[in-house]
């Protein structure tokens, strides 16, 4: 038997946002959001709603009685572009949050992206993988293996079932594969899927692409784990490499322009910052909590590892420098890069010792600058 | 808090129970029973045929995923699949950027490019097999720090590709790591570098990059320097004496095509390069390099007049090949000796060593060279103004190059012969003018009419002395000249001009 609260009309069914179970609290800014209890709200809030609060107010809020049929048409195709937006950003935040390590948090981030993907795409269709993929990793990283499972083997039946799919796509998929495979701990098919991201992700940005190195870093890993240590060790080393040479192009690239780069900084700041790519790292949110990821672990790697080869901790430390740079964290940058001078004296490199050098100089000149 | 994951709600998930095919159902009537067929009404042959697939269907494999996708993906992508797996990713990384690289190659060339022709890569898997065999090991071998090991193996591959002339890119390619690799090892006291310069400086001279090559053969030839005694090729040659060889050899391109271009500081440029080749070619210690070299130079000194320096030079060639006796050599060396003599204006000295040269083409039997001396030594006869002996050279070399069947020099053999005839029919035909008697003009008239040549019979003594009034006119350099340019003139021109050319001169001796 339904009850209906007295306050909503008949024939409104309100859901609760991440439950689907009859919802009687409603969200005091859009109005248009319900939930259950106070818990979901909070997760909710947490975890996605703060930042799509107004955007999700104008989705829902009851379509207007547009007398042309020409404003009807403009109406839709906003719509469209704003829902498509939406499926973005979500997607986003919620790789960022699993970079971070917030497994939980993602999720609702992550389903809102799967409802809106669901309500523009249809179902069944390429688009929705991305935002399985996201579900699927966030299940892996709270130990739920079944569901994640689950969510995987959808997203693999669609990529499967779509001849000429993005390798972009099939390349995250098989990562995912592979981590599942990696936590259920067995590492041969982890390799395989490893190898197939890689595989897939070369053929689409290059063998040296930051985006190909997440494939590189998690194989690793699996060597690791195996302790075929040489393997891993070199890995983790090709790893080092694409992303050192990454950031020091992105620090090149920006080093000349300080001036237009100061104004970009001092627009970003506002409420927009965060929301879309950011301009001064060249890369998305997504990507920068990767890159802190992936380059703290190599890292306390390299710090606990007593046969290390001195240049390989140095080119980390140097590496997590720039990145620190790059996100104008002035004091942690200056702190490895100290970290990899002391690295470095071991090594007999001049030219890696000069750019470490010009590159401590910078600092000195950002930091004096902030 | 706890955000729960949602189970999947499959939205098209169907809830209503299909129509299931496994049992007929009555129709809607019930009036009609469906016909029961019994189990064992099927044919004994239909069951045996079942059993039968249900045993070999028991004998297959039961199939993986990775089994599977053996059969789904394509030749290159199991490879790179196998040697990821395996943890050869730098392997992987050069095989897949060497693939991209001839694709993108090929997008750069157009549609319309030859390359489109040729098979890819990625389509050659026994090549790809070979690759992957070979980057292996070297990958295997670069983790335990075994650089002979990886060098050994990068330097087979180049091997391998080295006799295609479509893979020479990968060959390059090869040879250039090897030498990266070498660059590492330090215990041979820089032998695989050497030997990796070399090898290097021989792809970008097969590239026609000889500025970068040379270099490379400098860095070879300043590792063996120091290990001229220790260091040896299979085949037992030293490698200093091989750096110098090959340096000789690309100095000597460099120089010629220097030389080539005309520009006067080139030539500067050129002489000090073909010098450095000399130089190269007395350390090889092999003389006949040597004398190669000197020659080169001489015949650069010759090209901007510095004549006494090539002289020299072209004697110590000329020497070099008489002490290993190299017929050919000494041949070339008279030849290029009596032209620079001939242009000084030593006249004597130049029909000498070409009188050497036909001696000694015609004892070696070298046809096209001794057509060459006998062309040779008929001009220098004629300039000197010995007509007799150059007409009888150049019938030589005209019978020589018509037997020979090589038109250009038959050609202007034919024409060089015709000159000296007229040349030596000049002088008689000047005197019969000059005498000018009735036996003199009806020989005279006679030519004319007929071309009988009696002019060389003797004139009947009617003005005493007039026989012995032989005037030989000094042929007229811009005329020999201009006869050398035209030689694709034929035999009827050449009469022709001939009649024309006694009938100039004819005014001016009387």
């Amino acid at each position: 038997m339904d009850i209906n609260p007295l306050a909503n009309p008949k024939g409104v069914k309100l859901l609760c946002e991440l439950c689907q179970m009859p919802a009687f609290i409603q969200c005091q800014f859009c109005k248009v959001t319900y939930y259950c209890c106070i818990e979901h709200q909070k997760a909710d809030w947490v975890g996605i709603h703060e930042k799509i609060c107004d955007k999700l107010a104008f989705l829902r809020q009851p379509t207007p009685f547009l007398p042309s049929r020409e404003e009807r048409e403009k109406r839709m195709r906003q719509i469209a572009i704003k829902k498509i937006e939406l499926i973005e950003m979500t997607r986003t935040l919620a790789q960022k949050m699993l970079f971070e390590g917030k497994h939980e948090e993602s999720v609702p981030a992550a389903m809102q992206s799967l409802r809106y993907a669901i309500d523009v795409y249809g179902v069944a269709t390429i688009e929705l993988v991305p935002s399985y993929l996201i579900l699927g990793e966030a299940s892996i990283g709270l130990g739920k293996l079944a569901q994640a499972e689950e969510y995987l083997a959808k997203a693999d039946w669609t990529v499967l079932k779509t001849p000429d799919c993005p390798r972009a796509i099939k390349s995250k998929l098989y990562r995912n594969l592979g981590l599942l495979n990696a936590a259920k701990g067995e590492f041969h098919d982890a390799l395989t899927c490893f190898a197939d991201d890689i595989y897939h992700a070369s053929e689409e940005f290059g063998t040296d692409d930051i985006r190909t190195a997440g494939g590189y870093f998690h194989m690793a890993n699996v060597f690791f784990r195996q302790g075929k240590m040489d393997v891993a060790d070199s890995l983790y080393r090709q790893v080092i490499d694409i992303w050192h040479e990454h950031l020091a192009d992105v620090i090149k690239a920006r080093t000349p322009s300080e001036e237009e780069e100061a104004m970009s900084r001092t627009r970003v700041l506002g409420p927009v910052k965060g929301m879309f790519d950011d301009i001064s790292s060249g890369m998305d949110e997504a990507q920068e909590a990767e890159a802190i990821q992936i380059l703290n672990s190599i890292h306390d790697i390299r710090e606990h590892q007593t046969n290390r080869r001195p240049e390989d901790l140095a080119q980390t430390c140097h590496a997590l420098a720039m990145l620190y740079f790059v996100f104008h964290d002035i004091k942690r940058a200056k702190e490895y890069g100290r970290k990899a001078i002391v690295a470095s004296d071991e090594v007999k490199d001049d030219d890696f010792s000069k750019s470490l050098v010009e590159f401590m100089k910078l600092c000195e000149k950002q930091g004096t600058q902030i | 808090m706890a955000a729960t994951l949602p189970p999947i709600r499959n939205k098209n998930h169907n809830s209503a129970p299909g129509p299931s095919y496994g049992k007929p159902k009555p129709p809607p009537g019930g009036r009609l029973e469906p016909v029961t067929t019994p189990a064992n009404a099927k044919g004994r042959r239909e069951r045996m045929e079942e059993e039968k697939n249900m045993i070999l269907r028991s004998q297959l494999p039961l199939l993986r995923k990775q089994d599977i996708a053996k059969f789904r993906n394509s030749y290159k992508h199991n490879l790179c699949l196998d040697m990821l797996t395996e943890g050869y990713h730098l392997s992987f990384c050069e095989m897949v950027n060497l693939i991209r690289q001839q694709m993108d190659r090929r997008e750069a060339a157009g549609p319309e490019s030859f390359l489109w022709q040729k098979p890819v890569l990625q389509d050659q898997t026994e090549k790809l097999d070979l690759m992957k065999m070979y980057l292996t090991q070297a990958e295997a071998a670069s983790r335990k720090g075994d650089w002979a090991a990886e060098y050994a193996s990068r330097y087979e591959l180049a091997q391998v590709f080295k006799d295609n002339p479509d893979d020479m890119w990968l060959t390059d390619h090869f040879f250039h790591t090897c030498l990266e690799v070498a660059k590492k090892e330090e215990k041979d006291k820089g032998k695989m570098q050497a030997e990796g310069h070399c090898n290097v400086g021989l792809c970008l001279q097969a590239n026609r990059n000889y500025k970068e090559a040379a270099k490379h053969f400098e860095e070879y030839h300043r590792l063996s320097q120091n290990n001229k005694d220790d260091w040896f090729m299979v085949n037992g040659t030293g490698f200093y004496t091989d750096a110098c060889i090959r340096l000789n050899n690309i100095y000597t391109i460099i120089g010629t095509e220097l030389g080539r271009t005309g520009e006067e500081e080139d030539d500067e440029a050129s002489l000090e390069i073909l010098t450095q080749a000399l130089d190269m070619a007395k350390c090889s210690q092999d003389k006949k390099l040597e004398g190669e070299a000197s020659y080169m130079l001489g015949i650069a000194y010759q090209k901007i007049n510095q004549l006494d320096t090539a002289l020299s030079h072209l004697f110590n060639f000329y020497e070099s090949c008489q002490g290993d006796s190299n017929s050919e050599g000494i041949g070339t060396a008279c030849d290029a000796i009596a032209k620079i003599y001939a242009r000084q204006g030593n006249k004597e000295k130049s029909v000498e060593f070409l009188k050497r040269f036909v001696e000694l083409t015609e004892k070696t039997g070298l046809e096209k060279e001794y057509c060459l001396a006998c062309h040779n030594l008929g001009n220098v006869c004629n300039s000197v103004g010995n007509y007799d002996e150059a007409t009888e050279y150049f019938s030589k070399a005209y019978n020589i190059s018509r037997a020979l069947g090589d038109s250009e020099s038959t050609n202007v053999n034919r024409v060089q012969y015709g000159i000296a005839i007229a040349h030596r029919m000049m002088g008689k035909f000047a005197n019969h003018v000059v005498i000018g008697d009735k036996t003199c003009m009806s020989r005279l008239v006679d030519w004319k009419s007929v071309r009988t040549d009696e002019f060389s019979k003797p004139i009947p003594d009617t003005v005493p002395g007039a026989a012995h009034h032989v005037v030989i006119p000094p042929p007229p350099p811009e005329v020999k000249d201009k006869e050398e340019g035209q030689e694709e003139s034929t035999e009827e021109d050449l009469a022709l001009r001939e009649e024309a050319e006694g009938q100039q001169e004819e005014p001016q001796e009387s």
